[in-house]
């Protein structure tokens, strides 16, 4: 379908969906039709240029200054405008909207986001939204599946899990519409100026009185349980649309929300938390066998059917939790991708025109970079489960409920996919961007002494697993998962050791990897020499063997 | 047999009852120390499988450390070590066994190749040469931790697949350190490096060889393997050997000396007269 057919009968949907409630977002979708019309005579008129460049074979025009410009052929990003995306955000930052309201929204930021017709700074506006309603949705998914913050509480704790209450939770959304407010408002420059401004200023003001706004947006709302693990997938959708896309700026904030986003969708659900702490790796893992074809991988893990009366409930949280941990992933996977030096960035609009490709500025590929290092320490902080100050931090404070970072073995997850992933960017960067800063130093002074440390932790007992029989015979993992710990960290040596073992630089810190790995088995071999089964004279005949090849 | 412990292959009930018993009285089995051990020995054996050409380089290197000996050397010392100490008890062989593959299949499938080769003298003779033909089917995938989706699926993993995942490490590592191998176009510095690997890797590996043919001596899978293993060893070694080479000279003992119903009990006095074409005792 044409772009502006599609937006322009998504804007008339909207406003009548939201004629009697909220007046303001319809008045705002008028607005916005009239705006992409007139956006529309633009872009006729950009057209009809371009094709008569192109038919007397000239493709250089000259600007103001009599320099010569390449005319190409107009693409959909002309439609960027604050007007035509503002009542989709208006309408999505009411806590209280519908199921169709919410899909109709989604569905014109996704077109937008497709056309790249959303302005580079709006991105940030985008992804308060979403993580507004990604906040919601878990809330209600919690509360709907376990009846309540306090039940949920409870089989939280049952679990042996920590778990977030629902009431919590929406007080997290609460804290974040109404920082949100006057974001917004400024962001657009409005503030105070037009009616369905003043309109949404009064909504984040009554939702900022109190949870009660909110919560009974969470607790008596129109959204079935199903609708809401839709509305939190299509989020997720839509967060890694807002990371791919070349012409919104990918920013430290942009990037935090996201994660803060994909990190409250993970928790919403109790088995999920088993699979982040403990098997979020394995689904990585497991997506890589099946190319890429489940997304939720995670979800594959169920199978705990105890709760009967909540079956369908759990098993819609774990598919939500697990998309939200393959988006955390593709996201930080996409961002290594376009901080990758020289990597020309194609827009990913699908009407557009023309196959120009748009290339990064060095200004912009060193912001990039320096957001994926910022990042790579988190996860290495994260990793050594000490406190982070880059991307991470910012998406785990400033929540009135605590937000719980990705497990150690989940970030050992993270690095193995960017060191698989991206190798080019650690071998390629040597000499660093911020002095002596760089992905190279990262993983030879950084993750390598890390994975040989914990590595060694295990030789020496430090960390313990007990795998434990239950009463129908069967095994049963129990304690800290140290098990998951030791799996994560061979693949990863195994992942470093495959990727950088030919390298010249790192030639040491792989040989070392290798040694500790070694010494793993060495300390076994020990463990069972000492062991009252051990037949002594049967190690009297090897020696005598290998006394006599060598005295040959 | 002269190393004590026989197992029985016909009672393969009782002996299952007897592993479920060891399996819980056995507390070093459960330990962190076997599992941590039993996935080290899987990742290298997949380094070595999978990545071997690739690693060449770090694999014939000495660390920095003033050490001697080669990382492979290193590695493969300490997998042989435990390879050996860790398959010296009763309960131990028995769970090898198991951990090797089904006996009674390869049994069968014995017996229908005897009576095809009665029938076809070209068969027979055709038979007769794939004897020299390398078969360790070992199918990593089978236990590889990656596969594992669960803590559940690892609680099946024991002492004798860690045993015999390191036997095949080593078998690995003699099959891509092969002239033959197509994978091997070697540079010069690539074949100075692969006779470093076998001068150091061939007095462990043999060692082990010969003590799990002697040990096992009744499973089809392990013997079939360990005599792989001589013939991996001989296509590697004897090519570089020079006359009087120590390294013939023991390898053809290793082999005599397991061919003999008993060797006697002061084995070191024993010498292989190597005398070209010709092997006396």
């Amino acid at each position: 379908m044409n772009f502006v057919k599609q937006v322009e009968e998504q804007l008339r949907d909207l406003g009548t969906e939201s004629r009697r409630k909220h007046p303001g977002v319809k008045e705002a979708a008028e607005r916005a039709i009239l705006s992409l019309r007139t956006l529309q005579n633009k872009y006729v008129v950009a057209v009809r240029k371009a094709t008569r460049t192109r038919a007397s074979s000239e493709n250089v025009q000259l600007d103001g200054d009599g320099n010569k410009v390449k005319v190409s052929h107009p693409t959909t990003a002309l439609f960027q405008s604050q007007d035509v995306l503002r009542p989709f955000l208006l309408a999505a930052n009411y806590p209280s909207a519908g199921n169709k309201v919410l899909n109709l929204c989604l569905d014109g930021i996704q077109a937008l986001l497709a056309g790249d017709a959303i302005c580079k700074n709006d991105g940030v506006n985008v992804v308060r939204i979403m993580s507004i309603q990604a906040n919601i949705c878990a809330a209600a998914i919690q509360s709907k599946t376990y009846g309540g913050g306090g039940m949920m509480g409870n089989i939280g704790m049952g679990m042996g899990m920590q778990m977030p209450t629902a009431g919590s939770m929406v007080n997290a959304g609460v804290g974040t519409i109404s920082s949100l407010g006057n974001s917004i408002l400024s962001g657009f420059g409005l503030k105070g100026q037009n009616s369905q401004m003043q309109e949404m200023q009064q909504s984040m003001s009554s939702s900022s009185d109190g949870a009660r706004s909110v919560a009974s947006a969470v607790y008596v709302s129109n959204r079935s349980l199903k609708e809401d693990e839709a509305i939190s997938i299509r989020i997720l959708q839509t967060l890694t649309m807002i990371i791919d896309s070349a012409s919104l700026e990918l920013s430290e904030e942009v990037l935090s929300q996201c994660i803060s986003s994909c990190l409250v969708l993970s928790q919403c659900s109790s088995e999920s938390a088993l699979i982040s702490s403990s098997g979020g790796g394995n689904g990585g893992k497991q997506k890589r066998k099946d190319g890429g074809k489940s997304k939720s991988s995670g979800s594959q893990n169920s199978g705990h059917g105890s709760n009967v009366s909540h079956g369908s409930g759990i098993a819609g949280g774990q598919k939500v939790s697990g998309a939200a941990i393959a988006t955390l992933r593709q996201i930080i996977s996409t961002l290594f991708s376009r901080a990758a030096p020289g990597v020309d960035v194609v827009p990913s609009q699908e009407y557009q025109d023309a196959g120009d490709e748009e290339t990064c500025t060095e200004d912009e590929e060193a912001s990039l970079q320096s957001l994926a290092l910022k990042t790579l320490m988190d996860i290495c902080d994260l990793a050594e489960c000490k406190d982070c100050g880059g991307p991470f931090k910012n998406a785990l404070v400033g929540h009135q409920q605590r937000i719980y970072p990705p497990t150690q073995s989940a970030c050992f997850d993270l690095l193995e996919m960017v060191l698989e992933q991206h190798a080019e960017l650690f071998l390629n960067n040597v000499d660093g961007i911020q002095g002596d800063l760089n992905f190279f130093a990262i993983l030879n002074e950084r993750i390598c002494p890390l994975v040989g440390r914990l590595l060694s932790s295990f030789m020496r007992g430090e960390h313990t697993f007990a795998l434990r029989v239950d009463g129908d015979g069967k095994d049963q993992t129990s304690g800290n998962n140290s098990l998951q710990m030791i799996l994560k960290l061979t693949s990863l040596t195994s992942s470093i050791i495959v990727r950088y073992g030919n390298n010249e630089l790192l030639k040491q810190q792989c040989f070392k990897l290798l040694i500790t790995l070694a010494k793993l088995i060495e300390s076994a071999t020990n463990v069972l020499r000492d062991s009252h089964e051990f037949e002594v004279r049967l190690l009297t005949q090897m020696e005598e063997v290998c006394r006599h090849l060598y005295v040959s | 047999m002269q190393d004590g412990f026989v197992y029985n292959t016909d009672s393969k009930g009782e002996q299952n009852s007897d592993l479920m018993s060891q399996q819980h009285g056995n507390s070093y089995e459960h330990s962190q120390t076997m599992w941590v051990a039993a996935i080290s020995i899987e990742v290298i054996y997949n380094l070595i499988a999978d990545e071997f050409i690739n690693l060449l380089a770090l694999l014939s290197s000495r660390g920095n450390d003033g050490e001697t000996e080669t990382l492979v050397a290193s590695i493969i010392g300490i997998i042989c070590d435990f390879a050996v100490v860790a398959s010296s008890c009763k309960s131990a062989i028995s769970k090898v066994v198991v951990a090797a593959g089904d006996i009674d299949e390869l049994g069968n499938s014995e017996i229908d190749d005897k009576e095809m080769y009665g029938t076809s003298g070209v068969e027979a003779q055709k038979s007769s040469k794939d004897i020299f033909v390398c078969d360790f089917n070992f199918d990593v995938q089978r236990i590889h931790p990656t596969l594992i989706g669960s803590a559940r699926e690892m609680a099946g993993y024991d002492i004798g697949a860690a045993v015999w995942t390191s036997l095949n490490c080593i078998l690995m590592l003699w099959n891509c350190l092969q002239p033959t191998d197509t994978r091997l176009v070697m540079s010069e510095d690539s074949e100075s490096d692969r006779k470093i690997l076998i001068d150091d890797c061939f007095a462990p590996s043999l060692a082990v060889i010969q003590h799990f043919l002697r040990r096992f001596p009744a499973c089809v899978m392990i013997c079939k393997s360990t005599l792989s293993g001589y013939l991996l060893l001989s296509r590697s070694v004897l090519p570089l050997c020079s006359d009087g080479d120590f390294k013939r000279e023991v390898l053809l003992a290793s082999l005599c000396k397991m061919t003999s119903p008993t060797w006697g009990r002061d084995e070191s006095r024993y010498v292989m007269q190597d005398d070209g074409h010709h092997i006396s005792v």
